[in-house]
């Protein structure tokens, strides 16, 4: 599974959530428990409850029944700016509203640990370079964002995100609608960022061959409901992919690149 | 911190470009400029008019007057600058600075490009405010009836459509701007019925009221507006911050720390009783809430730091300018200000809008 003891540490733990919008339940009753240093993936079909979970996990929601805490303590007794310093969110689909340059979009990564007009000093700029570094688009920092590629953009709200230094970093998708060369980009970024800087990570992700690649562990939702969590291996079978999708798959392990392979057969009818 | 992370690969690391500013003006360049044009408004203002005064000697008036110099001045062109033409100047200056900041500030909040002041209800509920005082003559009791009046009506409304949009704690944008286009219908239903009911001298001064008109402003009504104004304003600007982070929605700024339900109060009671104040001693002056920010954005870009301030000076002068064509253009006759706020604002902002349209991109 890949996680040492000291980092089975729980940094966050969903007990009982329940969520519901505009009188939708759209999570019920889901427990989880977030390791520190893991790479978790969210799976399931459209409309089981990723997204909503992340909302919840980090804050940006505040689930109707049952709680969420981070490092032991309940999240919604975290002030803002100290949930800020902590949880950094990318979202499914982020944008900056106006065409701020990309270096300002960065710089609002640095938003929690200040006070609302106190200028960037020294360490922040530091911390904003080497997120734009970090994340590939240094030598976009004077361009506005509203002129970038759909995988440019991306980038740079993680560049903003990492630029937050928090512990625990969700992310909604964040390779929807980008092409394969920049998903496996992402992902392997996200991957370095997790084991070089043991960075928690949780991640929603429809890609079910990716999330068995560069996930530590697998939660597996439907309905709103958590159906099983573990080790890739044991969530991803063929019973629950045709349980939960609804398809008949194939998966296996290729002996030659160790790379899991997935071929869906069919739909279950 | 960085360890040796990075997108290697991703594409071959292009040397920075040298800082490549996409916008004409600097910020702070143009706080310079339009303070400068700030001054140069209010002098021609105070200069031109039935009688033409040298620029040079009615800012003499002015300078001499506001810092109590003991310069003597002729007492003609004295009383023309300092008692009849400079409160009406200033009281321009006022409104258009109320309202340029108060627009920068709701098209940020409701990331929506044709958010304006009054959008929640503000301007309707003022003249709903003044059009009942008008209509009860309490305008004979006190002249500050009609303004008290329309200030009262111009919170209630924003208070009522915050109320409808609140739920458990959470103000939801989209209802809010909804039960604002509701109730600016609603209050406009009621003046018009109202004019079923009132003899043509008092539908006159409804219509006058409701126009927007900057005549007859004294020092006092600078006075009673400007407190409110001030006080409206650098709340909104000290809120530059979080409105940054809000124009990229608000479950990201919350993720980033921002308190997002309390900043979008705070951030609608400064435009209820900056545009409140401002409109309850004019009247409604349209397309400068509208125009002057996207002007702004166009010249110096989005970083609500800098635009709401630069808004609120450019606002002024747009506004004591357009009073000043307003005044001149057919003298004796005098127009409606609002008439030459849209005739002036718009064909200028169509042209920047169609030479920098990327700027505009709402994303």
């Amino acid at each position: 599974m890949g996680l040492t003891a000291a980092a089975s540490r729980a940094v966050l733990v969903a007990s009982g959530v329940s969520l519901a919008y505009h009188g939708a339940a759209v999570l019920r009753d889901v427990d989880l428990t977030v390791h520190a240093g893991e790479l978790l993936g969210l799976i399931g079909p459209n409309g089981a409850g990723k997204s909503s979970l992340i909302k919840v996990l980090s804050g940006i929601a505040r689930p109707a029944k049952g709680t969420v805490s981070f490092q032991g303590r309940p999240l919604e007794e975290l002030r803002d700016r100290e949930r800020g310093q902590q949880i950094a969110v990318m979202s499914q689909n982020p944008h900056a509203g106006f065409a701020y340059p990309v270096y300002d979009v960065v710089a609002m990564g640095r938003y929690p640990h200040k006070r609302s007009w106190e200028p960037l000093d020294t360490r922040d700029r530091r911390v904003i370079k080497e997120a734009l570094e970090t994340a590939g688009v240094a030598h976009l920092s004077q361009r506005p964002i509203t002129k970038l590629s759909g995988g440019e953009k991306q980038r740079v709200f993680l560049a903003r995100a990492l630029a937050q230094e928090p512990q625990l970093l969700l992310l909604d998708e964040p390779t929807a609608n980008l092409d394969v060369r920049y998903q496996l980009e992402i992902f392997a970024l996200i991957r370095r960022l997790n084991q070089e800087r043991q960075l928690t990570v949780v991640l929603a992700i429809h890609d079910l061959a990716m999330a068995m690649r560069f996930c530590d562990r697998l939660a597996m939702m439907s309905a709103g409901r958590l159906v099983a969590a573990g080790a890739p291996e044991d969530v991803l079978t063929a019973e629950l992919v045709r349980e939960v999708f609804g398809v008949e798959a194939h998966i296996e392990r290729d002996p030659k690149t160790g790379l899991v392979r997935i071929d869906y057969v069919g739909v279950v009818s | 911190m960085n360890r040796g992370v990075s997108m290697s690969g991703a594409e071959p690391v292009r040397k920075q470009a040298p800082a490549r500013r996409a916008l004409p003006l600097r910020p702070a360049g143009a706080v310079a400029v339009l303070f400068l044009l700030l001054v140069a408004s209010v002098t021609a203002a105070t200069a031109i008019g039935v009688v033409q005064l040298p620029f040079f000697d009615a800012l003499r008036v002015i300078v001499v007057k506001s810092l109590r110099l003991g310069v003597e001045l002729d007492p003609g062109q004295a009383s023309i600058v300092w008692t009849v033409r400079l409160p009406r100047v200033l009281v321009a200056g006022l409104v258009g600075f109320a309202l340029a900041t108060s627009g920068a500030a709701m098209q940020g909040l409701f990331r929506n490009p044709l958010a304006e002041p009054g959008i929640v209800g503000v301007s309707a509920g003022g003249s709903m405010g003044a059009v009942i005082a008008i209509f009860l003559e309490l305008q004979r009791h006190s002249v500050w009836a009609v303004p008290a009046a329309a200030f009262a009506g111009a919170l209630f409304a924003s208070w009522l459509a915050y109320a409808l949009a609140t739920r458990s704690g959470k103000t939801e944008t989209a209802t809010l701007l909804l039960a604002g286009v509701a109730l600016t219908s609603l209050f406009g239903a009621i003046i018009s019925l109202l004019y079923h009911f009132v003899e043509d001298g008092v539908l006159r001064q409804i219509v006058y009221w409701l126009m927007g008109n900057l005549a007859g402003k004294r020092w006092d009504h600078l006075a009673v507006a400007s407190p409110f104004v001030l006080v409206g304003a650098v709340g909104l600007i000290s809120l530059a911050t979080e409105l940054n982070l809000l124009s990229g929605g608000e479950d990201d700024a919350r993720a980033l720390g921002v308190s997002v339900e309390r900043v979008k109060r705070w951030v609608l009671l400064f435009v209820s009783l900056a545009t409140g104040a401002a409109i309850s001693i004019t009247g409604m002056i349209g397309f400068v809430g509208l125009i002057v920010p996207h002007i702004l954005r166009l010249l110096i870009g989005p970083d609500h730091r800098w635009l709401l301030p630069t808004s609120g000076l450019a606002g002024a002068s747009f506004l004591i300018l357009c009073d000043l064509v307003a005044r001149v253009a057919f003298s004796p006759i005098e127009l409606r200000t609002g008439i030459v706020t849209a005739i002036v604002g718009v064909p200028f902002f169509l042209y920047l809008l169609f030479s920098r349209r990327e700027a505009v991109a709402w994303d």
